[in-house]
């Protein structure tokens, strides 16, 4: 039981540090990839980082809440 | 209400290359200014620079005499129309109008063929078409000055005489400020026509100055 709980926790912090590294990833690729398509939002006065930030609390939140409901269920239904 | 801006100091380096050294602008409400020079000289590096972009450790960009830094974060000050296409493929016609608070139907007195595109998706109009959408929404909407980059490639002949009326009737309310090598166009257009060469800029009184700054040939 000990054992199990204690594999857990480095699962969940594997994917927490694997979540960073993607997302981390996808601003890159994104930046790289839709660089020309930010010149519109800048003539509308939004910047880069009004874009960015509530994209990557919200996907970063949606992530952290489905790990925590599914590692919680899955120690709940355990013996 | 009119106003200045004012583009001088700029120091641009690209290693040991220095691009750009003793440049000044001065553009103001009711006027269009031309840049003209040859590929590499410059250009559009300037106007990214203006439109904080590119940063630069020397610079001085002064609206009505107050420093501006980082333009980009306030459109109504300055908006910029890239040489690229810039607006998102998926954005439907209406909504890019939305945005950028333009009335279509005033769009469409200009181009009327335009009509049928009001609920239709940037990306299914031909690289003209898109163009022409572009160049309307930076020239008119609001603000006190734009930066078109090469407005007229692309462009059909027909459709560069509208937006040089556009550009004609625009000037009474924002000061503008053009690059192309469509260089008769600017000639016609413009009010004074600056030439970058060996990182300075020339103002240019005439077709004589642009050949003798090996802009264009003689014949």
């Amino acid at each position: 039981m000990y054992q199990s709980g204690k594999n857990g926790i480095y699962i969940i912090q594997a994917l927490l540090w694997f979540k960073i590294f993607t997302l981390g990833i996808l601003v890159l690729f994104t930046n790289s990839y839709k660089r020309n398509e930010f010149y519109y939002y800048k003539n509308l006065g939004v910047t880069k980082l009004t874009l960015w930030l509530p994209i990557l609390i919200f996907d970063f939140l949606f992530f952290l809440i489905t790990l925590i409901t599914i590692a919680s269920y899955n120690y709940g239904t355990h013996p | 209400m009119e106003h200045t801006l004012e583009v001088d100091s700029i120091i641009l380096e690209f290693g040991s290359k220095r691009v750009l050294q003793d440049v000044f602008l001065k553009n103001e409400t009711g006027k269009i200014i031309g840049i003209l020079g040859r590929n590499g000289a410059g250009k559009t590096c300037l106007m990214n620079i203006v439109y904080g972009e590119i940063k630069t450790n020397n610079k001085s960009i002064r609206l009505d005499g107050k420093a501006i830094f980082d333009a980009y974060r306030n459109p109504e000050i300055l908006r910029y129309l890239p040489q690229f296409s810039f607006i998102p493929k998926n954005l439907k016609i209406k909504r890019i109008f939305k945005d950028f608070d333009l009335n279509f139907s005033q769009f469409t007195e200009y181009f009327p063929e335009f009509e049928k595109y009001y609920n239709v998706k940037f990306k299914c109009l031909s690289g003209g078409e898109n163009r022409i959408v572009e160049i309307y929404t930076i020239l008119a909407s609001k603000t006190k000055f734009c930066m078109l980059d090469e407005p007229f490639s692309q462009v059909m002949p027909v459709h560069v005489d509208t937006i040089k009326s556009i550009m004609t009737k625009e000037k009474k309310n924002k000061g503008i400020i053009i690059t192309d090598h469509l260089y008769e166009h600017i000639i016609d257009i413009c009010d004074e026509i600056y030439v970058i060469t060996n990182g300075k800029t020339y103002l240019t009184k005439d077709k004589s100055d642009l050949i003798k700054l090996g802009y264009i040939n003689k014949n």
